[in-house]
Protein backbone atom coordinates (compact mmCIF):
# COMPACT_ATOMS: atom_id res chain seq x y z
CA UNK A 1 0.00 0.00 0.00
CA UNK A 2 1.09 3.47 -0.81
CA UNK A 3 0.38 6.41 1.61
CA UNK A 4 -2.39 8.70 0.39
CA UNK A 5 -2.53 10.69 3.81
CA UNK A 6 0.39 13.08 5.73
CA UNK A 7 -1.06 12.60 8.84
CA UNK A 8 -2.01 8.92 10.63
CA UNK A 9 -5.66 8.79 11.45
CA UNK A 10 -4.65 6.70 13.86
CA UNK A 11 -2.03 8.66 15.88
CA UNK A 12 -3.72 11.19 16.70
CA UNK A 13 -4.14 11.34 20.29
CA UNK A 14 -1.11 10.46 23.22
CA UNK A 15 0.13 7.24 23.26
CA UNK A 16 -0.64 4.63 25.70
CA UNK A 17 1.90 3.86 28.01
CA UNK A 18 -0.17 2.31 31.14
CA UNK A 19 -3.15 -0.03 29.92
CA UNK A 20 -4.96 0.53 32.75
CA UNK A 21 -5.60 4.42 32.44
CA UNK A 22 -7.33 6.64 29.69
CA UNK A 23 -5.25 9.08 28.28
CA UNK A 24 -4.94 12.90 29.16
CA UNK A 25 -6.89 14.95 26.77
CA UNK A 26 -8.92 12.47 24.81
CA UNK A 27 -11.91 14.18 25.94
CA UNK A 28 -13.10 17.16 26.24
CA UNK A 29 -16.00 17.88 29.24
CA UNK A 30 -18.77 19.29 26.99
CA UNK A 31 -20.96 20.99 29.92
CA UNK A 32 -24.41 22.02 29.19
CA UNK A 33 -24.17 20.48 25.66
CA UNK A 34 -24.44 16.91 27.76
CA UNK A 35 -28.25 17.31 27.72
CA UNK A 36 -28.64 17.52 24.08
CA UNK A 37 -26.54 14.56 23.57
CA UNK A 38 -28.18 12.81 25.57
CA UNK A 39 -31.60 13.66 24.21
CA UNK A 40 -30.58 12.68 20.68
CA UNK A 41 -29.01 9.43 21.90
CA UNK A 42 -31.99 8.58 23.71
CA UNK A 43 -34.00 9.55 20.60
CA UNK A 44 -32.25 7.64 17.82
CA UNK A 45 -32.22 4.02 20.17
CA UNK A 46 -35.90 4.77 21.22
CA UNK A 47 -37.91 6.35 18.03
CA UNK A 48 -36.82 4.49 15.01
CA UNK A 49 -38.08 0.83 17.53
CA UNK A 50 -41.17 2.62 17.81
CA UNK A 51 -41.61 3.50 13.93
CA UNK A 52 -40.73 -0.14 13.19
CA UNK A 53 -42.95 -1.89 15.64
CA UNK A 54 -45.89 0.56 13.77
CA UNK A 55 -44.55 -0.27 10.54
CA UNK A 56 -44.59 -4.43 11.44
CA UNK A 57 -48.17 -4.24 13.02
CA UNK A 58 -49.64 -2.26 9.97
CA UNK A 59 -47.96 -4.49 7.75
CA UNK A 60 -49.28 -7.86 9.65
CA UNK A 61 -52.97 -6.24 9.55
CA UNK A 62 -53.13 -4.50 6.74
CA UNK A 63 -50.31 -5.68 4.27
CA UNK A 64 -47.07 -3.41 3.01
CA UNK A 65 -46.44 -1.91 -0.41
CA UNK A 66 -43.76 -2.98 -2.81
CA UNK A 67 -42.93 0.59 -3.07
CA UNK A 68 -42.76 0.97 0.97
CA UNK A 69 -40.26 -1.80 0.69
CA UNK A 70 -38.18 -0.57 -2.13
CA UNK A 71 -38.02 2.46 -0.47
CA UNK A 72 -36.55 0.74 2.92
CA UNK A 73 -34.06 -1.37 1.08
CA UNK A 74 -33.04 1.69 -1.31
CA UNK A 75 -32.29 4.29 1.84
CA UNK A 76 -30.90 1.53 3.71
CA UNK A 77 -28.35 0.46 1.31
CA UNK A 78 -27.91 4.66 0.78
CA UNK A 79 -26.99 5.08 4.26
CA UNK A 80 -25.17 1.75 4.90
CA UNK A 81 -22.91 3.06 2.52
CA UNK A 82 -22.66 6.34 3.49
CA UNK A 83 -21.65 4.95 6.83
CA UNK A 84 -18.95 2.38 5.74
CA UNK A 85 -17.87 4.03 2.44
CA UNK A 86 -17.97 7.65 3.13
CA UNK A 87 -17.86 8.11 6.97
CA UNK A 88 -15.73 4.96 8.29
CA UNK A 89 -13.17 4.18 4.46
CA UNK A 90 -12.79 7.84 3.58
CA UNK A 91 -13.22 10.23 6.33
CA UNK A 92 -11.98 8.17 9.12
CA UNK A 93 -9.26 6.21 7.68
CA UNK A 94 -8.52 8.32 4.26
CA UNK A 95 -8.19 4.77 1.93
CA UNK A 96 -8.85 5.95 -0.77
CA UNK A 97 -9.40 9.47 -2.84
CA UNK A 98 -12.21 10.65 -4.71
CA UNK A 99 -13.67 13.99 -6.05
CA UNK A 100 -15.40 16.60 -3.61
CA UNK A 101 -18.94 15.68 -4.83
CA UNK A 102 -18.62 12.18 -4.17
CA UNK A 103 -16.84 13.14 -0.48
CA UNK A 104 -19.83 15.67 0.17
CA UNK A 105 -22.42 12.98 -1.11
CA UNK A 106 -21.61 10.26 0.97
CA UNK A 107 -20.66 12.88 4.02
CA UNK A 108 -24.72 13.31 3.74
CA UNK A 109 -25.66 9.70 2.83
CA UNK A 110 -23.66 8.54 5.99
CA UNK A 111 -25.67 11.68 8.15
CA UNK A 112 -28.72 10.43 7.43
CA UNK A 113 -28.12 7.41 9.32
CA UNK A 114 -28.44 9.68 12.83
CA UNK A 115 -25.38 8.54 14.69
CA UNK A 116 -24.27 11.54 15.35
CA UNK A 117 -22.50 14.23 12.72
CA UNK A 118 -19.26 13.58 10.61
CA UNK A 119 -17.00 15.14 13.14
CA UNK A 120 -18.57 13.65 15.73
CA UNK A 121 -18.12 9.69 14.46
CA UNK A 122 -14.98 9.72 12.80
CA UNK A 123 -13.43 11.10 16.44
CA UNK A 124 -15.08 8.66 18.08
CA UNK A 125 -14.09 5.99 15.34
CA UNK A 126 -10.20 7.01 15.46
CA UNK A 127 -10.37 7.18 19.14
CA UNK A 128 -11.80 3.60 18.95
CA UNK A 129 -8.43 2.19 16.75
CA UNK A 130 -6.07 3.64 18.71
CA UNK A 131 -7.21 2.14 21.88
CA UNK A 132 -9.02 -1.06 21.06
CA UNK A 133 -10.67 -2.92 23.89
CA UNK A 134 -8.20 -1.00 26.15
CA UNK A 135 -9.08 1.93 28.34
CA UNK A 136 -9.92 4.82 26.63
CA UNK A 137 -11.87 3.12 23.56
CA UNK A 138 -15.35 4.69 24.38
CA UNK A 139 -17.05 1.81 22.79
CA UNK A 140 -15.62 -1.31 23.32
CA UNK A 141 -16.98 -4.24 24.88
CA UNK A 142 -14.32 -4.76 27.89
CA UNK A 143 -13.45 -1.60 29.12
CA UNK A 144 -15.95 1.31 30.07
CA UNK A 145 -13.30 3.71 30.77
CA UNK A 146 -11.08 2.34 33.37
CA UNK A 147 -13.32 -0.81 34.53
CA UNK A 148 -13.79 -3.71 32.94
CA UNK A 149 -17.26 -5.47 32.13
CA UNK A 150 -18.78 -8.79 31.96
CA UNK A 151 -19.65 -9.96 28.91
CA UNK A 152 -23.77 -8.96 29.17
CA UNK A 153 -22.99 -5.62 30.31
CA UNK A 154 -20.13 -5.11 27.88
CA UNK A 155 -22.28 -6.31 25.01
CA UNK A 156 -24.52 -3.55 26.11
CA UNK A 157 -22.10 -1.19 26.49
CA UNK A 158 -20.80 -0.90 23.06
CA UNK A 159 -23.79 -1.72 21.13
CA UNK A 160 -25.91 1.64 22.73
CA UNK A 161 -25.03 2.05 26.41
CA UNK A 162 -22.15 4.14 25.57
CA UNK A 163 -23.84 6.54 23.59
CA UNK A 164 -26.53 8.11 26.25
CA UNK A 165 -23.80 9.50 28.68
CA UNK A 166 -20.45 9.58 27.41
CA UNK A 167 -17.80 12.77 27.87
CA UNK A 168 -17.14 14.25 24.42
CA UNK A 169 -14.01 13.26 22.54
CA UNK A 170 -11.74 16.08 21.87
CA UNK A 171 -12.76 16.71 18.23
CA UNK A 172 -9.64 19.21 17.41
CA UNK A 173 -6.99 16.70 18.63
CA UNK A 174 -9.26 13.73 16.25
CA UNK A 175 -10.72 15.48 13.05
CA UNK A 176 -8.67 18.86 12.33
CA UNK A 177 -8.41 17.36 8.83
CA UNK A 178 -12.29 17.84 8.03
CA UNK A 179 -12.90 21.44 9.99
CA UNK A 180 -9.75 22.02 7.05
CA UNK A 181 -11.99 20.64 4.68
CA UNK A 182 -14.48 23.46 3.78
CA UNK A 183 -17.22 21.43 2.20
CA UNK A 184 -17.30 18.42 4.85
CA UNK A 185 -17.35 21.42 7.57
CA UNK A 186 -20.29 22.85 6.17
CA UNK A 187 -22.38 19.33 5.29
CA UNK A 188 -21.27 18.55 9.43
CA UNK A 189 -22.80 21.88 10.18
CA UNK A 190 -26.19 20.85 8.35
CA UNK A 191 -26.21 17.44 10.82
CA UNK A 192 -29.72 17.85 11.21
CA UNK A 193 -30.89 18.95 7.66
CA UNK A 194 -29.60 15.45 6.46
CA UNK A 195 -31.06 13.72 9.16
CA UNK A 196 -34.60 15.10 8.85
CA UNK A 197 -33.87 14.89 5.38
CA UNK A 198 -33.92 11.28 5.38
CA UNK A 199 -36.96 10.39 6.55
CA UNK A 200 -38.96 13.39 4.92
CA UNK A 201 -37.68 12.61 1.44
CA UNK A 202 -39.39 8.49 1.03
CA UNK A 203 -42.52 10.59 2.86
CA UNK A 204 -42.68 12.83 0.17
CA UNK A 205 -41.94 9.82 -2.71
CA UNK A 206 -44.43 7.87 -0.44
CA UNK A 207 -46.89 10.44 -1.01
CA UNK A 208 -46.65 11.93 -4.17
CA UNK A 209 -46.55 7.60 -5.85
CA UNK A 210 -50.28 6.95 -3.73
CA UNK A 211 -51.60 10.88 -3.90
CA UNK A 212 -51.96 10.21 -0.35
CA UNK A 213 -51.27 11.36 3.53
CA UNK A 214 -51.54 7.25 4.22
CA UNK A 215 -48.93 6.88 1.76
CA UNK A 216 -46.74 9.83 3.08
CA UNK A 217 -47.32 7.91 6.33
CA UNK A 218 -46.34 4.49 5.96
CA UNK A 219 -43.56 5.48 3.35
CA UNK A 220 -41.77 8.01 6.21
CA UNK A 221 -42.18 4.37 7.98
CA UNK A 222 -40.33 1.88 6.13
CA UNK A 223 -37.89 4.70 4.79
CA UNK A 224 -37.64 6.40 7.86
CA UNK A 225 -38.19 4.74 10.64
CA UNK A 226 -37.43 1.01 10.16
CA UNK A 227 -34.17 2.01 7.93
CA UNK A 228 -32.96 3.91 10.77
CA UNK A 229 -33.64 1.00 12.94
CA UNK A 230 -31.87 -1.33 10.73
CA UNK A 231 -28.55 0.64 10.05
CA UNK A 232 -28.34 1.72 13.72
CA UNK A 233 -28.50 -1.78 15.33
CA UNK A 234 -26.47 -3.39 12.23
CA UNK A 235 -23.62 -0.48 12.56
CA UNK A 236 -23.51 -1.09 16.23
CA UNK A 237 -22.91 -4.22 16.01
CA UNK A 238 -19.95 -3.96 13.99
CA UNK A 239 -18.63 -2.67 18.11
CA UNK A 240 -20.46 -5.16 20.03
CA UNK A 241 -20.90 -8.39 17.77
CA UNK A 242 -17.90 -7.84 15.68
CA UNK A 243 -15.57 -7.46 19.05
CA UNK A 244 -17.16 -10.78 20.46
CA UNK A 245 -18.24 -13.06 18.19
CA UNK A 246 -17.05 -14.51 15.23
CA UNK A 247 -13.35 -15.77 14.00
CA UNK A 248 -10.03 -14.29 14.72
CA UNK A 249 -7.68 -14.88 11.68
CA UNK A 250 -5.22 -12.33 12.47
CA UNK A 251 -3.35 -11.23 15.61
CA UNK A 252 -4.67 -7.51 15.68
CA UNK A 253 -4.28 -7.11 18.95
CA UNK A 254 -7.48 -6.67 20.27
CA UNK A 255 -10.87 -8.47 20.28
CA UNK A 256 -12.13 -7.67 16.64
CA UNK A 257 -13.71 -10.41 14.70
CA UNK A 258 -14.55 -11.71 11.10
CA UNK A 259 -18.34 -12.84 11.41
CA UNK A 260 -20.11 -13.35 7.96
CA UNK A 261 -23.34 -13.00 9.03
CA UNK A 262 -22.66 -9.07 9.96
CA UNK A 263 -20.61 -8.95 6.63
CA UNK A 264 -23.70 -8.44 4.00
CA UNK A 265 -25.78 -6.05 6.16
CA UNK A 266 -23.03 -3.80 6.97
CA UNK A 267 -21.80 -3.17 2.76
CA UNK A 268 -18.46 -5.24 4.31
CA UNK A 269 -17.78 -3.68 7.33
CA UNK A 270 -18.16 -7.55 9.27
CA UNK A 271 -14.59 -8.60 8.15
CA UNK A 272 -13.47 -6.37 11.18
CA UNK A 273 -10.69 -8.35 12.13
CA UNK A 274 -9.18 -7.84 8.65
CA UNK A 275 -10.28 -3.83 9.46
CA UNK A 276 -8.58 -3.99 12.55
CA UNK A 277 -5.04 -5.70 11.28
CA UNK A 278 -5.43 -3.03 7.97
CA UNK A 279 -6.87 -0.09 9.33
CA UNK A 280 -5.44 1.90 6.03
CA UNK A 281 -7.39 -0.63 3.24
CA UNK A 282 -10.54 0.97 1.80
CA UNK A 283 -11.36 -3.14 1.23
CA UNK A 284 -12.25 -5.11 3.83
CA UNK A 285 -13.19 -8.43 1.84
CA UNK A 286 -9.28 -10.11 1.30
CA UNK A 287 -10.55 -13.30 -0.48
CA UNK A 288 -13.58 -13.64 -3.15
CA UNK A 289 -16.07 -14.97 -0.78
CA UNK A 290 -15.71 -12.34 1.77
CA UNK A 291 -19.11 -10.41 0.34
CA UNK A 292 -17.92 -6.49 0.43
CA UNK A 293 -20.50 -4.58 -1.25
CA UNK A 294 -18.56 -1.11 -0.13
CA UNK A 295 -15.24 -2.33 -1.93
CA UNK A 296 -17.65 -3.54 -5.05
CA UNK A 297 -18.91 0.12 -5.06
CA UNK A 298 -15.37 1.88 -4.77
CA UNK A 299 -14.35 -0.16 -7.81
CA UNK A 300 -17.40 0.42 -9.58
CA UNK A 301 -16.68 4.22 -9.27
CA UNK A 302 -12.63 3.30 -10.28
CA UNK A 303 -13.87 2.08 -13.58
CA UNK A 304 -15.30 5.37 -14.34
CA UNK A 305 -12.37 7.76 -13.04
CA UNK A 306 -14.13 8.92 -10.16
CA UNK A 307 -12.33 7.03 -7.28
CA UNK A 308 -8.44 6.57 -7.45
CA UNK A 309 -5.62 5.21 -5.04
CA UNK A 310 -7.86 2.25 -3.13
CA UNK A 311 -5.52 0.98 -0.95
CA UNK A 312 -5.26 -2.66 -0.40
CA UNK A 313 -2.77 -5.03 1.43
CA UNK A 314 -0.22 -7.19 -0.91
CA UNK A 315 -0.64 -10.98 -0.42
CA UNK A 316 2.74 -11.14 1.38
CA UNK A 317 1.72 -8.34 4.06
CA UNK A 318 -1.66 -10.64 4.59
CA UNK A 319 0.23 -13.91 4.73
CA UNK A 320 3.04 -11.86 7.01
CA UNK A 321 -0.31 -11.29 9.45
CA UNK A 322 -1.55 -14.83 9.05
CA UNK A 323 -2.25 -16.07 12.89
CA UNK A 324 0.60 -18.16 14.29
CA UNK A 325 -1.12 -21.00 16.45
CA UNK A 326 0.46 -21.48 19.21
CA UNK B 1 -10.99 51.25 29.38
CA UNK B 2 -7.93 51.18 31.50
CA UNK B 3 -4.71 50.07 30.01
CA UNK B 4 -4.13 46.86 31.46
CA UNK B 5 -7.44 45.99 30.54
CA UNK B 6 -6.80 46.59 26.92
CA UNK B 7 -3.80 45.07 26.70
CA UNK B 8 -5.27 41.79 28.13
CA UNK B 9 -7.64 41.83 25.32
CA UNK B 10 -4.79 42.24 23.39
CA UNK B 11 -3.14 38.87 24.22
CA UNK B 12 -6.50 36.89 24.55
CA UNK B 13 -6.85 37.76 21.08
CA UNK B 14 -3.63 37.01 19.74
CA UNK B 15 -3.65 33.61 21.06
CA UNK B 16 -6.86 33.00 19.65
CA UNK B 17 -5.87 34.59 16.27
CA UNK B 18 -3.12 31.74 16.35
CA UNK B 19 -4.85 29.05 17.82
CA UNK B 20 -7.61 29.45 14.99
CA UNK B 21 -4.89 30.06 12.70
CA UNK B 22 -2.81 26.54 13.15
CA UNK B 23 -5.93 24.48 13.88
CA UNK B 24 -7.86 25.63 9.92
CA UNK B 25 -4.10 25.59 8.26
CA UNK B 26 -4.45 29.37 7.58
CA UNK B 27 -1.98 32.69 7.93
CA UNK B 28 -2.67 34.54 11.02
CA UNK B 29 -3.22 37.44 9.35
CA UNK B 30 -6.05 36.14 7.38
CA UNK B 31 -8.00 35.46 10.65
CA UNK B 32 -10.94 38.01 10.49
CA UNK B 33 -11.36 39.03 14.25
CA UNK B 34 -15.48 39.92 13.86
CA UNK B 35 -16.07 36.55 11.84
CA UNK B 36 -18.28 33.84 13.72
CA UNK B 37 -17.17 31.17 14.56
CA UNK B 38 -19.54 29.24 12.55
CA UNK B 39 -18.34 30.79 9.42
CA UNK B 40 -15.04 29.43 9.97
CA UNK B 41 -16.97 25.36 9.82
CA UNK B 42 -16.65 25.51 13.48
CA UNK B 43 -19.46 23.49 15.20
CA UNK B 44 -20.11 22.70 18.77
CA UNK B 45 -17.70 20.11 19.63
CA UNK B 46 -14.73 22.34 17.98
CA UNK B 47 -16.30 25.55 20.18
CA UNK B 48 -15.97 23.30 23.07
CA UNK B 49 -12.65 21.67 22.48
CA UNK B 50 -11.38 25.30 21.54
CA UNK B 51 -12.65 26.87 24.99
CA UNK B 52 -11.29 24.17 27.08
CA UNK B 53 -7.67 24.96 25.02
CA UNK B 54 -8.48 28.49 26.50
CA UNK B 55 -9.27 27.62 29.74
CA UNK B 56 -5.98 25.46 30.07
CA UNK B 57 -3.96 28.45 29.21
CA UNK B 58 -5.71 30.91 31.39
CA UNK B 59 -5.34 28.09 33.76
CA UNK B 60 -9.32 28.31 34.80
CA UNK B 61 -12.41 26.63 33.36
CA UNK B 62 -14.20 28.68 31.43
CA UNK B 63 -18.41 27.69 30.38
CA UNK B 64 -18.65 25.46 27.71
CA UNK B 65 -20.78 27.96 26.12
CA UNK B 66 -18.50 30.66 26.06
CA UNK B 67 -17.89 30.60 22.64
CA UNK B 68 -21.80 30.70 21.69
CA UNK B 69 -22.72 33.68 23.36
CA UNK B 70 -19.63 35.00 22.53
CA UNK B 71 -19.68 34.18 19.02
CA UNK B 72 -16.36 35.53 17.32
CA UNK B 73 -12.89 36.23 18.66
CA UNK B 74 -13.48 39.88 19.60
CA UNK B 75 -16.44 39.14 21.18
CA UNK B 76 -14.39 36.48 23.28
CA UNK B 77 -11.61 38.26 23.74
CA UNK B 78 -12.65 41.93 25.00
CA UNK B 79 -15.58 39.28 27.52
CA UNK B 80 -12.30 36.78 29.00
CA UNK B 81 -10.09 40.24 28.69
CA UNK B 82 -12.31 42.37 30.91
CA UNK B 83 -12.66 39.33 33.07
CA UNK B 84 -9.30 38.12 33.77
CA UNK B 85 -7.98 41.19 33.53
CA UNK B 86 -3.58 40.96 34.41
CA UNK B 87 -4.18 37.16 34.68
CA UNK B 88 -4.53 37.23 31.21
CA UNK B 89 -0.83 35.37 30.46
CA UNK B 90 1.67 37.56 28.24
ZN1 LIG C 1 -13.59 -2.13 15.99
ZN1 LIG D 1 -12.04 1.71 11.29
Amino acid sequence: MSETRDFDPMELGPEQTDHGAVPVGITVDQGRLRGPQKVHAIAIAILPAIGTVAALWIAFTQGVSTLDLALCAVFYSITMLGISVGFHRQFSHRSFKTTTPIRVALAIAGSMAAQGSVVYWISNHRRHHQYTDKAGDIHSPYMDEEREMGIIEGFWHSHMGWTFDHSMTNALMYAKDLYRDPAIARVNQLYYVWVFGGMIVPAVIGGLATLSWWGAFTAFLWGGMVRMFLCYHFTNGIDSVTHIFGTRPFKSGDHSTNNAVWALPTMGEGWHNNHHTFPSSAVFGLTWWQLDPGAWLLYGLKSVGLVWDIQRPSEKMISDKQKVES
Amino acid sequence: MQHEIIESVTRVQAWMVSYLGNLLDIPHENVDVTLAFDQYGLDSAATVAFTSDLGHWLETKLDSRLMVDHNSIQAVSSYVGEAFGTAVPA
